[in-house]
């Protein structure tokens, strides 16, 4: 048996290299593209004017919400104690969703509020959306006992599949463009990015970042069990609620500003675990950097692959991420996950 | 000299779940430094007399106190630091190394890298288990698992003995503290079993006390200064571990006829089963 317990990198190496790839990433990102930048052939007006308006919001958003979404999927898996969670579960993505299509549908553009704050309003209702399902989940798991894990899970389900009803009926009743509209959004498209998206982002991020402090040994303590995190003297419902509120933002804020993207908050702490194993706080940080990285790069395949025209990203995560995924999870057969 | 009051007091205990009552008028002290078992049919409350203790079984009647306040007043961190709890069953699905899951126990302290990682050495040593501090737990044996959660919750009130001040080290020395024991016996081999009683009598030692709750009678004579027998939600005996388990008390609580005999070296009382009694 080998006693050298099968990890391939330390957490710390591994947030290391991370650190040190990223801004080969980030610049490859900001150059790469229809039109090629070379910072080395001189730059034109039009090139710069792209670099900035364009490329430069549109690189920072992605990895500002492939950092978020994969680090709710950390927190997520922890906090349902399995490895396979996804930050989809409590329903803030179908709730999105709706919120999304019903704003479409219904016009709502008219609400100054969303063009005040330099938004579009569906993004302002898939987040008004996203937030009021993770709230009545919460919500209905919760009783005179405390929130149920299991519950909420269950709870999160039927929610989704409920949302997915509404999303159904909405799409019966809409005409040609709203369709158009709806599933576009659905598919997950950064080409909306902008500063002021960037901007809105940001202290959403802070806030996040702010709750998520310090809870990485919280949440460690917690993979052995509630009642067992409580012998621990960890408060357990507040943590609970606290994670439930941070995730519901980080993926409310990410769905709401570029639409569903699937499987960033699945597979990369899922990755990060394999490589490193599941301490939060290496798995954390490290799979904030990956998740950054990945989004970059698979929105950079998205400009690419069919440019001028462009893929959704949601499908570009998809169709990178899916496979790999399986080959990875083939390869640790017998070992585990 | 010890302590007077004992270290954790139960006092009239009752609880209550949707009219069906598990425990009623239960009153049991256990003494800083002693190790009391606690036996009893299946169903009979055992666990959730240990749920109850902790807080975790809401009481409908009574109360609880360890080291002379209650234990819902407590400072959860603070009686962490002095009160561990090691379940039945714990399931573990993500790849920690044993080590890992070791240190999670110290949790609640603020010692610091180096004295965490002594007392975590020096724990799984006293197990046996430094073997598997390298291997992932979720592909440990029942038995190698149920060894890493024991040095978990023994380094989570362990007393580091030459702290970097010795006025630390002998405040957490001095401080009683309490080990709670579901069943940990239950995917024990022999030899280990034989590590389990011999852990339990050195605890004492150290000024941790235990409550075990277990249902080999063997092991509960073997292990503990005293017995308490629980049946039906209530407290049918408690004292000395010699005194209290008699054939008489067997056939009425387990409903087994059973004789005692002693061991002709260690003068260690034995039970020897003789079939199911009628009722």
């Amino acid at each position: 048996m080998h006693s050298s317990n099968s990890r391939l990198v330390s957490g710390h190496r591994l947030i290391l290299w991370l650190t040190l790839a990223s801004p080969l990433v980030l610049v490859c990102a900001v150059l790469i593209g229809p039109t090629s930048i070379s910072p080395f052939s001189g730059m034109g007006a039009q090139d710069l004017m792209i670099l900035r308006e364009i490329r430069l919001p549109r690189v920072i958003l992605a990895a500002l919400i492939g950092a978020v979404l994969a680090m709710s999927g950390a927190v997520l898996q922890g906090l349902f104690r399995n490895p396979l969670a996804d930050p989809s579960l409590i329903g803030v993505s179908a709730g999105a969703s709706v919120g999304a299509s019903a704003t479409i549908l219904f016009g709502l553009g008219w609400i100054p509020f969303g063009a005040l704050i330099g938004i579009s309003s569906i993004a302002l209702g898939a987040f008004v959306g996203g937030m009021l399902a993770v709230l009545l989940v919460y919500r209905l798991a919760t009783g005179p006992e405390g929130t149920s894990v299991p519950t909420m899970l269950l709870v999160g389900i039927a929610i989704t599949a409920l949302a997915g009803a509404v999303n159904t009926l909405m799409i019966l009743v809409a005409d040609n463009e709203m369709l158009r509209r709806m599933s576009l959004w659905n598919m997950g498209n950064l080409d909306l990015a902008n500063w002021n998206r960037v901007l809105i982002c940001l202290p959403m991020i802070l806030v996040f970042l702010v709750l998520l402090k310090g809870q990485a040994a919280s949440l460690n303590a917690f993979l052995l069990g509630e009642s067992e995190a409580r012998h621990l003297g960890i408060n357990v419902s507040s943590i609970k609620r606290r994670l439930i509120l941070l995730t519901a933002l980080g993926v409310g804020i990410g769905t709401a500003l570029v639409g569903t993207i699937a499987f960033v908050g699945l597979i990369v702490p899922h990755l990060v675990r394999l490589m490193s194993g599941p301490d939060h706080r290496t798995l954390i940080p490290a799979s904030g950097i990956l998740g950054a990285l990945f989004l970059v790069l698979a929105d950079l395949l998205s400009r690419l692959l069919f440019a001028p025209a462009e893929l959704p990203v949601g499908v570009v995560t998809a169709f990178l991420g899916v496979p790999f995924f399986i080959f990875v999870l083939h390869q640790q057969r017998g070992r585990l996950l | 000299m010890r302590d007077v009051t004992p270290l954790l007091k139960i006092i009239d205990l009752g609880v209550q779940i949707q009219g069906v009552r598990l425990l009623s008028d239960i009153s049991l002290d256990v003494n800083s430094g002693e190790v009391l078992a606690l036996v009893g049919p299946n169903g009979s409350g055992k666990t959730t007399l240990l749920r109850a203790i902790i807080s975790e079984q809401k009481l409908s009647s009574g109360s609880v106190s360890f080291a002379g306040q209650s234990i819902p007043d407590w400072n959860p961190r603070e009686l962490a630091k002095r009160l561990a709890v090691l379940p039945q069953k714990s399931v573990l699905n993500f790849p920690f190394s044993g080590r890992e899951v070791v240190a999670l126990g110290r949790t609640p302290h603020e010692a610091g890298q180096q004295v965490d990682q002594k007392i975590i050495d020096e724990v799984l040593d006293y197990l046996d288990a430094g073997y598997l501090a390298d291997r992932l737990y979720p592909r440990l044996s029942g038995g190698e698992q149920q060894r890493i959660q024991l040095a978990r919750v023994l380094a989570q009130i362990w007393a580091d003995d030459n702290s970097r001040s010795e006025q630390n080290a002998k405040e957490s020395a001095d401080q009683p503290r309490l080990l709670l024991l579901d069943e940990p016996s239950s995917y024990f081999d022999l030899a280990h079993q034989q590590m389990l009683v011999e852990l339990v009598r050195q605890l004492a030692s150290r000024n941790i006390t235990v409550l075990i709750v277990v249902h080999d009678i063997n092991l509960a004579l073997a292990c503990a200064d005293r017995i308490a027998v629980m049946n039906c939600g209530r407290l049918v005996t408690c004292g000395k571990a010699d005194d209290v388990i008699t054939p008489a008390l067997i056939k009425k609580v387990f409903s087994v006829n059973a004789a005692f005999i002693r061991d002709p070296e260690t003068d260690q009382k034995i039970i020897s089963l003789r079939g199911v009694s009628e009722v």
